[in-house]
């Protein structure tokens, strides 16, 4: 019984939607079309990591922009 | 640390890299800067350009980093039906396949040749600006930070033009503006001719963009397909998927290589300098809006923005005063043209999967080396004035 609430919590708190919008960095091959879109400038990439640092607003563009579907809300 | 330089260059693509050469050549001491350890790598290309283009920059296109050449271009309908443009062996206007790493690669040696220093793996992360002026980089490096001093910064960072940006250059991309692109390497497929390569035009397989297939031989090709994300229901890389699994020549080939990159489709930025700062190639938008086509340009606008760089920095005065005389100059070279291939792209962006048919028919059987213009809009107008309608802005 107690473990079944315990569960529940934790995928409940798992399912929560994340602030900002999540690069996966399998598919990612760092080609910046991210970054190009982002109203705010905040997508950085380097060589081998593409990464939203601070600031973003979590409005989707790169979502969209993104050519191998690499980056989810 | 901290650093001084005359010209700092962001970027070690055709832009970058020819800026620096030429900056370089003209006696100024260069930095060149490439975020990644190995210039070129991964690709973000079609890597099909004209050897005119090579030739007219000074480049040999029959160079180790020219693979392969086609002599004609097929463009196809949504229907299939299509047409053939074809050159002349010899003619000098083929369509060069590059190697496109081993071409970036000969073009960031020519600049170190010429006396540039380069830096690989520096990533840039911030611009240094005084009192309305940039007047350098911050720069990440495996071995630490390092502060760089320039008279001249160089944006040649490409797509993501994050440098210009941070100088207020007015680049930033909205969805329909640019395309977003996936490309397989692929081989063991069935082309019917090595010596085609095809434009794939259709609303479902490519909203707002369009599938090339450019030979590397009778077996491999790039095979790649570009969207407009405003339009797509889904990312580039699944309408690729969904173009070979459709294609008889294609479906049994093997994909060795998945490559992407983004085109900015937008037309030429209104304004490509700064006090201390000028932007080359793609990071100014200087891209073929209906092709994608960018190496052009970024070799033209990378020699100009080299040149102007240098003479400034030797007359010492980099205000935008001074380096205004780069959009001067690349403006009367092509300013036109990219203007106009970005007008056309408006009006081919209303243009229906049948309006697009109607067209290739239109253009099928015509020879275009003879055909004027005049002969072409006679047909218009008796078959499809309607179309021509649509087309009015293009006259």
């Amino acid at each position: 019984m107690f473990g079944f609430f315990k569960r529940r919590k934790t995928t409940r708190g798992e399912s929560k939607p994340s602030p900002i919008p999540q690069i996966d960095p399998i598919r990612c091959i760092r080609c910046g079309a991210c970054a190009a879109v982002c109203p705010l400038n905040v997508i950085e990439v380097s060589d081998t990591l593409a990464r939203i640092t601070k600031g973003c607003n979590n409005c989707g563009q790169c979502i969209r922009a993104c050519p191998l579907g690499g980056i989810t809300e | 640390m901290n650093e001084n330089v005359d010209i700092v260059v962001v970027g070690a693509g055709p832009a970058g890299s020819t800026a620096a050469r030429v900056a370089a050549e003209s006696g100024a001491r260069v930095l060149l800067l490439e975020k990644r350890r190995e210039p070129g790598v991964p690709l973000q290309c079609g890597e099909a350009v004209g050897e005119k283009v090579l030739r007219d920059q000074g480049l040999d296109p029959d160079s180790s980093w020219v693979v392969h050449r086609t002599h004609s271009t097929r463009a196809v309908a949504p229907s299939g039906v299509s047409f053939l443009m074809s050159t002349q062996k010899g003619s000098g206007r083929s369509i060069c396949m590059l190697d496109r790493s081993a071409f970036d690669r000969h073009l960031a040696q020519a600049a170190a040749e010429a006396g540039a220093d380069i830096r690989v793996g520096t990533l840039v992360d911030g611009l240094l600006q005084e009192g309305g002026r940039v007047v350098g980089v911050e720069t990440q490096h495996p071995l630490g930070r390092s502060t760089i001093r320039a008279g001249v910064t160089i944006a040649a960072d490409g797509v993501m033009s994050r440098v210009s940006r941070w100088a207020k250059l007015p680049v930033l991309l909205r969805l329909n503006e640019i395309e977003s692109c996936a490309q397989f390497r692929m081989v063991g497929i069935d082309l019917e001719s090595a010596d085609t390569s095809e434009f794939l035009l259709g609303k479902q397989m490519a909203p707002g963009g369009f599938a090339w297939i450019f030979p590397k031989g009778r077996r491999s090709a790039n095979v790649g397909l570009g969207v407009l994300p405003s339009r797509a229901a889904r990312p580039a890389l699944a309408y690729l998927h969904d173009f070979v699994r459709s294609r008889p020549g294609l479906k049994n080939g093997k994909i060795t290589q998945i490559h992407a990159g983004a085109v900015p489709v937008c037309g030429p930025a209104r304004r490509s300098f700064a006090n201390g700062l000028l932007a080359a190639g793609d990071a100014a938008r200087h891209v073929h809006a209906l092709d994608g086509g960018g190496i052009d340009y970024a070799l033209q606008s990378g020699a100009m923005a080299g040149k102007v760089a240098a003479r400034a920095v030797a007359a010492g005065d980099v205000s935008s005063k001074v380096l205004g005389e780069y959009e001067q100059q690349w403006k009367a070279r092509y300013g036109k043209s990219l203007d106009q291939y970005q007008k056309a792209r408006k009006v081919v962006d209303t243009l229906t999967d049948a309006n697009v048919d109607e067209l290739v028919k239109c253009l099928q059987g015509l020879k275009l080396e003879t055909i004027s213009a005049r002969e072409f809009l006679k047909l218009l107008i008796k078959k499809h004035p309607r179309l021509l309608w649509k087309l009015r802005k293009l006259l």
